[in-house]
């Protein structure tokens, strides 16, 4: 077995994080508790529609972010472009006719690849954790896929929230299965990690026996991220706790990650400018962050979707009710939103009455310079 | 690198998505999509109901499945059960419950809450709900003057009217009302309206 080999007394453990040891706790293992939190908290006082706003506010923002690191870096432009190119349009078109003709089968592909990718994504990160310290062997990186696969699908096996959405759809499909069988799976489930974990530790023994190093930080994260997903899945009834707490692990992460390899790649010019570059770098995270609202704002006014929700449940263009007293009738949506759309326009002449009245003195020095 | 490696993912993903997908494609043509109340939906209530008993969405298949054999008890002591879950993701069960209470003539509170708690949670949802009067519009312009003063309601973005034929022979309306996005509700106005122009 080749190993990073330590030397003979070493410790064979060896830290390294990702970012550095203060942003790690924040964004990779302090995260999915606070994100619990926040998911706990708004099951308990805001509405199901929180769900939309978080899916605005952080999942398509982080879509953005994967458009600029492949479509807006030159590099990976012209290394991936086929598939760039050819991907999308195979997708698109195959979700439509999947839309047409199987709109089942498309649903459960979405939720599959949807599972496929989040497992993916706390893979990779993992990966990074044994490349930063130096850890591992060759064949780690597989035995850590086949852990994050064992954990994540006997989590979806087990999970009542879980269980019930994939004998419901199994159903849906003409495959009835009994409850039986249900259990079975659910033992062998169980079994079958039993076996898997027991072998992952005498692969962990073997490597530390060959001199090899183990990063314990690796293993904080996916004890981290699996908290976030078997707490939410398995200890609530809530599809809302889930998929608030799941987004924000996921979309976050995955935005913090990019943003900070196309900052290192920009701060040590490693590679050529491009859009990323436009977003990127010393003092552009505000316009990463903008430009990511933007996109969701966009995307959000193109699937005809109202931006009511950006709002949580709380914010919105709902209806004035009538004052009755003063004999001010009532507004519905469409007039709701015509006195919010005045608002605007009010507010920006307002804005420029009141910006011109300070930046055009001509008795200002600065100002005569330009006149 | 040969295509078929370059392009495996999708190979494989789709490949997967042909054999489902064209099953889902095969089965469609010849029968009807499984329904909740046939032998099979059945079969599948009693699985969720041993599998996942506790979750509100098996207490609802479950409700559902009484309410259609005719024990309304028993749909009602599932929904509440469900409902003391705080399930605020099945807007189904939500709507359901409010339709419910419409349907058997609840106190208007319990109906506001039951409408605002669907609302509240899923504002922009496009179902609507019906509300069944004994006896509709005699002539064109109390159906008309009943329409102008839903119409008027804050919180209704759009209704109809309609009548439907009852065994007894006796001829109730009903009222399909689409709710304005975002807007809290009160039945009263709509037993107000009715009560205006349909004074009888």
């Amino acid at each position: 077995m080749t190993t990073h080999g330590n030397r003979l007394g070493e410790s064979p453990f060896r830290t390294g994080y990702i970012l550095n040891p203060r942003l790690d706790l924040v964004w990779f293992l302090g995260l999915p508790f606070l994100a619990v939190a926040i998911a706990l908290g708004f099951q308990m006082w805001l509405p199901y529609v929180v769900v939309a706003s978080v899916n605005l506010w952080i999942t398509v923002p982080h879509h953005y972010a994967g458009w600029v690191r492949s479509y807006g870096m030159p590099e990976e432009w012209a290394r991936f472009k086929d598939r760039l190119v050819i991907g999308p349009i195979v997708i698109f078109g195959l979700t439509a006719a999947g839309l047409t003709w199987a709109p089942i089968t498309l649903l459960l592909m979405v939720t599959a690849w949807d599972h496929q990718h989040s497992i993916m994504q706390q893979h990779g990160f993992s990966r990074i954790y044994d490349f930063k310290a130096g850890a591992g062997t060759p064949t780690t990186g597989r035995w850590d896929l086949a852990l994050h696969w064992s954990l994540y699908l006997n989590m979806f096996i087990q999970a009542p929230m879980f269980r019930h959405l994939w004998i419901r759809e199994l159903h849906r499909m003409q495959i009835p299965i009994s409850a039986g069988f249900v259990e079975t799976l659910q033992r062998i489930s169980w079994l079958a990690l039993g076996i898997y974990l027991a072998c992952y530790a005498v692969h962990l023994w073997r490597l530390v026996a060959n001199g090899g190093r183990i990063n314990p930080i690796k293993y904080v994260f996916i004890a981290a991220s699996y908290f976030l997903w078997y707490f939410a899945a398995w200890h609530t009834n809530s599809i809302l706790i889930y998929n608030v707490a799941h987004r924000i692990m996921h979309g976050v992460q995955y935005m913090v990650m990019v943003y900070t390899f196309m900052r290192r790649k920009a701060d040590h010019k490693l590679s050529r400018p491009g859009f990323w570059t436009r977003v990127a770098g010393r003092g552009k995270l505000k316009w990463f962050l903008v430009a990511g609202g933007a996109y969701a704002i966009v995307v959000q006014l193109l699937i005809n979707r109202p931006l009511d929700e950006f709002g949580f449940g709380v914010v919105n263009f709902a209806p004035y009710a009538a004052i009755q007293n003063f004999n001010i009738a009532g507004l519905d949506y469409a007039a709701s939103y015509a006195l919010f759309a005045e608002t605007l326009i009010a507010a920006y002449a307002l804005t420029h009455y009141y910006v011109d009245s300070f930046i055009w003195k001509v008795r200002d020095k600065s100002v005569q310079k330009g006149l | 690198m040969p295509w078929f490696q370059k392009y495996r993912l999708l190979l494989v993903i789709y490949g997967a998505c042909l054999v489902v997908g064209g099953r889902e494609w095969w089965l469609s043509r010849g029968s009807e999509p499984p329904g909740w109340f046939t032998e099979d939906g059945r079969e599948l209530a009693e699985v969720l109901a041993r599998v996942t008993p506790d979750e509100a969405d098996t207490e609802f298949i479950q409700g559902m499945q009484s309410l259609a054999s005719g024990d309304v008890e028993a749909y009602e002591r599932f929904l509440e059960e469900a409902l003391a879950e705080n399930p605020k993701h099945n807007d189904m069960l939500l709507r359901f419950h409010a339709q419910h209470l419409i349907d058997t003539g609840a106190d208007w509170l319990a109906i506001n809450q039951a409408l605002n708690r669907w609302r509240i949670n899923h504002p922009f949802d496009v179902e609507t709900i019906n509300y069944y009067i004994g006896a509709g519009p005699e002539t064109e312009l109390e159906f008309a003057t009943l329409e102008d003063a839903l119409a008027r309601v804050g919180w209704i973005e759009r209704v109809w009217l309609e009548p439907i034929a009852a065994e007894d022979g006796a001829q109730p309306w009903r009222i399909v009302i689409d709710f304005t996005d975002g807007a809290v509700v009160d039945i009263r106005d709509v037993t107000r309206a009715v009560g205006f122009v349909l004074p009888g």
